[in-house]
């Protein structure tokens, strides 16, 4: 787990330091304590054990003394002379009891025991010390030895009379009363302890009972280590073993206790402890109190620095002259300089690079405001051709001549609230005052001419398109869009300026639901073909049609084939029409084929389809696929398709004629159609437009186009067949103008494919109806 | 041991030199320590293997002077008496724990009321209670042939009667008692003889701290 905030690291840190410190320190002062206590424990118990000696030395002397008076004495050694074993042991007895001795013995000059005191002790006892009589003339020896499992200090005196006539022994215990002297000499508590072969016994102390229960447990290791003050194990004495005999069986263990210095020990711990812990509380605080000083100003900083970012423009935190008082500072400079750029990148985003003006996105964020406050007009200029003065003037004089525009737009008066480029060469100008044509007008003509561009004279045209706006009424996209429509619209006015009116903005909108809606209803199965008869008039029989496409909308209706044609023309999206169309009428046409109907269906196709280099192979492979000859369908263009690029058309039409597809020039006569290319089309037929024909019985001119034309067309080859016949008295003309075939109201509308067979079977069966004589006539 | 052998066959040769002479009713015998220094103190007893008259022994005198017994040894026949005159200012307490001889004369100044008659052979250590150091020896012989060696080491024997007789030697400070020898006298007339003694000093008084 790590320290996440820099205070706690601090503080962690500070506490750490410190509790290293005050350990150290601790322990240093507290093993000096110890080591020194110790060795003053040590000098105590040295010191003890050299009292202890002398002592026990100033004790031999003194009872050796008295022993030595005691043989002196002429009764004793007279009663030791009777050689009478009862005088000699009372008077052992009753003398020895005058010194307070409790062992009494003597011996001969030779060292035979003569009398005892004690019956257990034997002679062996006694030999070691009687020996050291014999290097010494007959002084008084005293040495402390173990009798009968006791120890004893015991003096051996000569008797003379006046020759040596034996030796007294006179034995004192080493017992509890002797430590008790010897601890109120020395201080300490002392314990005697025997020795023999492998056994050690604690024979008397001054130590409280419970310790002395404990203490057979340390001794033999005291008395391993003669004269080394050591702790027992629960550390409450520090004891030293002294050995007091020649032969070391009787050892003085003394004893310190440890309690003295080690509640002072503890004492002094406690206080370190409680320093210890004053000075930790508050290093604690002091650390708080700093690592506070630290943090609050960069948590404020901290702050500061996630405002800026969120766009703030808060003022920085006040701050000293150190290192964080600097990080404001450079953070305040850091505020500035984002700010200042985010400004320039603001700018950027919202002018235009080459004439400084506002951009689209200066209009999307500006407009709004102004159309809420205000009632005028959007004016949208665009420079006309300006593509084709790009590719004259070259890209450098282009951008020349939008800055001089642009200057000349500054100046037009009145100055428009907002002025903006919205493309290339589209300019948007907003006004507050409702304009008409004619200011507009006004306006163009003054930034119309007199273009200085590389020492020559440039003018230009423009054409504008109009929008009134009033308050709180629209969008900005609305007002951009309404007056985008105005512009389109400014192409076919010859002032080139349109006002916007009301409902093209909707006709507009209906547009786009059409060219989006399109794809998916051709696939739902809102669309549908119907078919016309081409009725042959000469032979009065009928063996072709035209298919038409039908769209019928679920919101908005029956939709007329020219307007979602056009649409879809626009949109790129014919070329899906015609493949449905095609796929549709060959499908159906196959149906008729099997049933023996042979009627050639005529396809229209739109120049987008002509152009596609792929049609012809796809609609082989469709005839293929439903098993169909190429008589059975016939496709249908319009003269102006034709004169979009007239190679690449012809080329293709030659294609599809060579594959025995019947090819027919649509609405002929009102097309700007060329004779010279009329000759060169690889077609079999020629329509005219119902605009000749739907009144040719009234209209004399009429039917002499139709003649002539209808010659013309023979001569060249082509059939011709008449649209739009509506009424009987039409027919007679048109069999007059020699028209090989007619499509009209008058033989039926179009009609779907079950009532298109329907009629067909009825005209085979009663054709003559329709050219009675009567009717002729 | 080697001290007794050396001492023997010394005592052979003297004998073979003296086998020579004339007769001769005098007899000196020479002790020496185990350093062939003249003993002083040493008690020589020839004990005739011929009973001879009793003659009456006269009394002894162990005297108490200067504050020690005069002589340090004294040797007299069983059944002889020993005064012990108290020659000093100060009194004594002449006392005997000894088997030959046990008795005490308590504290007394000049001379006492009656001798002491030493009816038993042995030696007899004398001391005096109230002067611990004060030391002296009484050898009782059976004999009355006795006689201590002087500070030459040389005891005498005169008009001695030729026959054989049994030596005894003695030293308070002797290391070991002193074999008995029998001796044929006649053409004998000098003997030495090593008796090894510890190497003491004889008792004196000490420097008094009353001023007397």
């Amino acid at each position: 787990m790590g320290f996440k905030s820099l205070r706690s690291k601090l503080i962690a840190i500070f506490v750490l330091v410190l509790s290293l410190l005050a350990l150290a320190t601790g322990l240093a002062t507290l093993s000096t304590m110890k080591r020194d206590s110790e060795a003053q424990a040590t000098e105590i118990l040295n010191v003890a054990t050299k009292v202890l000696r002398q002592a026990l030395d100033i004790r031999a002397e003194q009872l050796s003394d008295s022993v030595r008076i005691l043989a002196a004495d002429f009764g004793f050694r007279r009663a030791v002379a009777t050689a009478e074993q009862e005088t000699i042991e009372s008077v052992l007895q009753n003398h020895g009891s005058r010194i307070n001795a409790s062992l009494m013995l003597l011996l001969s000059p030779q060292g035979q025991l003569l009398a005892s005191s004690d019956i257990a002790i034997s002679m062996s006892d006694i030999t070691p010390l009687f020996k050291q009589t014999v290097s010494g003339s007959n002084t008084t020896v005293a040495d402390i030895i173990i009798l009968n499992g006791q120890p004893y200090q015991l003096v051996l005196a000569p008797v003379k009379a006046p020759a040596l006539i034996a030796w007294v022994g006179m034995g004192f215990p080493l017992d509890a009363p002797l430590a008790q002297e010897i601890k109120s000499i020395t201080g300490l508590d002392i314990s005697f302890v025997t020795k023999e072969t492998n056994s050690i016994q604690l024979k008397s102390s001054t130590l409280d009972p419970a310790y002395q229960q404990l203490l057979p447990e340390s001794l033999p290791l005291l008395l391993q280590q003669a004269n080394t003050p050591l702790s027992n194990t629960e550390q409450d004495y520090i004891s030293v073993a002294l050995p007091l005999d020649k032969l070391q069986q009787l050892w003085a263990v003394q004893h310190l206790p440890n309690q003295r210095w080690l509640s002072s020990y503890q004492q002094f711990r406690q206080q370190l402890l409680l320093i210890f812990g004053a000075a930790l509380s508050l290093a604690l605080l002091v650390a708080f109190i700093f690592a506070r000083s630290i943090t609050r100003p960069l948590d404020a900083l901290s702050l500061f620095a996630r405002r800026i970012g969120q766009g703030f423009d808060d003022a920085p935190p006040a701050g000293g002259n150190d290192e964080i008082g600097l990080l404001g500072t450079t953070l305040h400079t850091m505020q500035i300089n984002i700010r200042q750029r985010e400004q320039q990148l603001l700018y950027n985003a919202e002018h235009d690079f080459l004439t400084g003006l506002y951009n689209r996105a200066a209009v999307d964020r500006l407009l709004p405001d102004i159309l809420a406050q205000h009632a005028g007009s959007l004016l949208q200029i665009n420079i006309q051709k300006f593509k084709h003065l790009n590719d004259v003037l070259g890209f450098n004089n282009a951008d020349q001549l939008l800055v001089q525009l642009v200057k000349r737009l500054q100046t037009v008066l009145p100055q428009p609230l907002l002025l903006a480029r919205l493309g290339g060469d589209e300019f948007l100008l907003v006004y507050d005052s409702l304009l008409t044509i004619a200011q507009v007008q006004g306006k163009l003509a003054l930034l119309s001419e007199h273009y200085q561009l590389d020492n020559s004279v440039i003018n230009i045209k423009f054409r504008a398109g109009v929008y009134h706006f009033f308050q709180s009424q629209q969008t900005v996209n609305d007002a951009l869009r309404r007056t985008d429509i105005a512009l389109d619209h400014a192409l076919s006015t010859a002032t080139h300026i349109a006002m916007y009116l009301q409902g093209q903005d909707e006709s507009h909108q209906r547009d786009l639901t059409l060219i989006r809606d399109l794809p998916d209803a051709l696939q739902n199965g809102q669309f549908y073909v119907v078919y016309q008869p081409k009725v042959d008039i000469s032979k009065r029989q009928c063996h072709s049609a035209e298919a038409l496409i039908r769209w019928q909308h679920p919101q908005l209706g029956f939709i007329p084939p020219d307007q979602f044609i056009a649409l879809a023309e626009h949109a790129g999206n014919i070329g899906l029409i015609t493949e449905w169309m095609l796929q549709q009428v060959l499908c159906q046409t196959a149906l008729w084929w099997q049933q023996g109907m042979q009627v050639q269906i005529a396809v229209n196709l739109s120049v987008h389809d002509l152009l596609n280099p792929a049609l012809t192979d796809n609609i082989c492979s469709l005839l293929n696929q439903y098993q169909l000859p190429a008589a059975a369908l016939a496709l249908e263009v319009t003269e102006s398709a034709i004169m979009q690029d007239a190679d690449t058309v012809v080329r293709q039409l030659s294609q599809l004629r060579a594959l025995g597809i019947n090819l027919a020039i649509d609405d002929f006569g009102t097309g700007q159609s060329s004779l010279a290319y009329l000759k060169q089309l690889p077609v079999h037929e020629v329509k005219i437009d119902r605009a000749f024909i739907k009144d040719i019985e009234n209209n004399a001119n009429d039917a002499l186009i139709v003649a002539a034309t209808t010659q013309l067309a023979h001569s060249l080859g082509f059939s011709v067949t008449a649209e739009g016949l509506e009424n009987r008295a039409g027919l007679p003309k048109l069999l007059h103008c020699g028209c090989d075939k007619v499509q009209g109201y008058y033989f039926a509308k179009p009609l779907q494919a079950d009532n298109f067979s329907q009629w067909l079977l009825q005209f085979s069966t009663d054709n003559q109806s329709w050219f009675t004589a009567e009717s002729i006539a | 041991m080697a001290h007794f052998g050396a001492s023997a066959l010394f005592a052979t040769i003297i004998l073979g030199c003296s086998s020579s002479g004339a007769y001769s009713n005098t007899f000196s015998a020479l002790i020496t320590d185990q350093q062939n220094r003249p003993l002083t103190d040493a008690v020589v007893e020839l004990i005739s293997h011929k009973p001879l008259s009793d003659t009456a022994q006269p009394v002894a005198s162990v005297a108490q002077q200067g504050l020690m017994f005069t002589p340090f040894v004294t040797a007299v026949t069983r059944g002889s008496l020993v005064d012990f005159p108290n020659k000093d200012k100060t009194r004594h307490h002449v006392y005997s724990f000894s088997a030959a001889k046990s008795f005490e004369i308590q504290l007394y100044s000049g001379k006492p009321e009656q001798p002491i008659l030493f009816d038993q052979v042995g030696i007899v250590a004398l001391g005096c209670n109230i002067h611990d150091y004060m030391q002296a020896y009484i050898y009782v012989g059976e004999s009355q042939l006795l006689a201590v060696t002087g500070s030459n080491g040389l005891a005498e024997f005169n008009q001695l009667p030729a026959g054989d007789y049994q030596l005894k030697v003695w030293h308070p400070w002797q290391l070991q008692a002193f074999v008995e020898q029998t001796l044929a006298l006649g053409s004998i007339t000098q003997l030495q003889f090593q008796l090894p003694v510890a190497d003491n000093v004889k008792p004196s008084a000490p420097k008094r701290g009353f001023g007397s």
